[in-house]
């Protein structure tokens, strides 16, 4: 149809909080794009630094990006102490301050939350990510009820193999199982989570909140790696 | 009686309102010996592991703070040793804070994460080391909450920390299933238990009327009623069941509005 969807978002300021990974860096590029303004803030302090110091927040994407795969049996208390800090404390108390600055300006915002998808079902060897993962997208939606009255919407963005270069360097046996389990047949990339990003925080998804939406080409829909057992 | 010859340990069981006590009770009058546990030692606690004794079971009152795992693994090497083995292990010891997102500070949300994620895994750990050292399998059952499926915003830490028990659950239940050890969860909704004694919505006869509102079987459930989803869940009757949760709400999680 040859028909794009006008998204102007010049004027606006994107904060993007948490660890730089191929994801926010997916989302910073899709928003600054549209016009965007970016400041970034990687741990608390600056996020807590950025919101003092910026005289408005229009966006605010945080990513709870700490990863760590390992048996249950495996895992010591401290791998389980650092993923619920990083993907659930420190994102929630980002969350927390940032929405207290857009309270205060008075104009809305969009909190838009990075949490993969080993959050949305179980994996073996990602009980702590996992775990971790479901307490942030699941306080998020909670927060989207506290929030709404205040113009702000939260809502999550999920990841599925979206870490094209990790995909690439993996075995190509490795490879072809986890293509098997994508419905899209292929591997995504942080463009993928950025054009998520993007929708959330346009003026027309106002009525969107405490959605949590997977970016994994169909991941999440089923266990099946993708052929009935009467192929095999 | 389905768990004769069975052990079992249940975590947080001191009070005689608690859950972890209605499920300490069912389980020993299907037969299992039973250690009951709460965060210290207690009349109260000693006087559960009575009313088991007097059931003519062998029972044990053993305190220990979940999030301590050194205390965990102690308790657990006290039950093993005093009872022979171990083949369930009910992990039910949580707390809960009422705030709402804006106000959560770090202190109220270290206390939720720190027994409800942190206590659950000590205990899991430990039941899991204990159970494929046995060889015999073995039951690991959670108690998280119908906020596991339904959260409430003037508590969302706990909620949050009930919503990922599926996916420990889940992944316990991956990981063990070889060991032939199935990982379980009971969802119970409004049980007038000690946790929910402080709940601001239950301290007047009309807050009280109105969570009997909200729930479609419009009453609170009882702590035998929990008790008995444990046992189909430790029992034979629970041999296929694993990675799952039994809701346990009167239609709490389904009902939007007063009915």
């Amino acid at each position: 149809m040859g028909m794009r969807m006008k998204t102007d978002l010049s004027g606006k300021v994107a904060l993007l909080a948490g660890p730089r990974d191929h994801n926010l860096e997916g989302a910073g590029a899709a928003l600054m794009a549209e016009g965007a303004g970016i400041v970034l803030a990687e741990t608390l302090e600056e996020v807590r630094y950025a919101v003092e110091r910026q005289p408005r927040i229009d966006i605010a994407v945080v990513n709870a990006g700490w990863r760590k795969a390992g048996d249950f049996l495996a895992l010591t208390n401290d791998d389980w102490a650092d993923a619920l800090y990083a993907n659930f404390e420190v994102p929630v108390f980002m969350m927390q301050a940032i929405a207290r600055k857009m309270i205060a300006g008075k104009q809305g915002g969009r909190i838009i939350v990075l949490a993969g998808i080993e959050g949305m079902l179980p994996f073996s060897g990602q009980s702590a990510t996992g775990t971790s993962l479901t307490m942030i997208w699941s306080i998020a939606r909670m927060a989207a009820i506290d929030l709404a009255p205040h113009g702000i919407t939260v809502n999550i963005v999920a990841p599925g193999w979206t870490n094209q270069s990790a995909f690439s360097a993996l075995p190509g046996e490795t490879q072809a199982h986890i293509l098997a389990g994508i419905p899209a047949g292929r591997a995504g990339s942080g463009q993928d989570v950025g054009a998520a990003v993007l929708m959330f925080a346009t003026p027309a998804a106002g009525y969107l909140t405490g959605v949590i939406l997977p970016v994994d080409g169909g991941y999440v829909l089923s266990r099946s790696d993708g052929r009935s057992m009467l192929e095999r | 009686m389905k768990l004769v010859g069975k052990t079992a340990l249940v975590t947080g069981a001191a009070s005689e309102r608690s859950i972890g006590w209605g499920i300490a009770r069912e389980l020993a009058l299907e037969g299992a010996d039973v250690a009951v546990n709460d965060i210290a030692p207690s009349e109260a606690l000693d006087a559960r592991a009575e009313e088991l004794a007097a059931m003519g079971r062998r029972s044990l009152a053993v305190s220990a703070d979940v999030t301590r795992p050194e205390r965990v693994e102690a308790m657990f090497a006290e039950v093993v040793q005093a009872l022979g083995h171990i083949d369930i292990v009910v992990s039910n010891a949580g707390i809960i804070r009422w705030q709402h997102f804006l106000d959560i500070t770090p202190e109220e949300l270290r206390a939720v994460v720190n027994v409800n994620i942190m206590g659950t895994v000590n205990v899991c750990r430990a039941a899991a080391t204990h159970m494929i050292r046995q060889g015999n399998g073995g039951r690991i059952i959670i108690n998280s909450s119908v906020q596991s499926d339904v959260q409430f915003p003037i508590t969302p830490v706990y909620g949050a920390t009930k919503k990922a028990m599926h996916t420990l659950v889940g992944a316990l239940a991956l990981e063990l299933a070889p060991h032939r050890i199935n990982v379980t969860h009971i969802a119970p909704g409004w049980v007038r238990s000690p946790l929910n004694d402080i709940s601001p919505e239950l301290q007047t006869p009309e807050g009280v009327e109105a969570q009997r509102r909200v729930i479609p079987l419009r009453r609170d459930g009882h702590i035998d009623e929990m008790g008995r989803a444990v046992v189909y869940l430790a029992s034979s009757d629970g041999d296929y069941v694993t990675g799952s949760s039994i809701r346990l709400d009167g239609g709490l999680a389904i009902s939007k509005y007063s009915l």
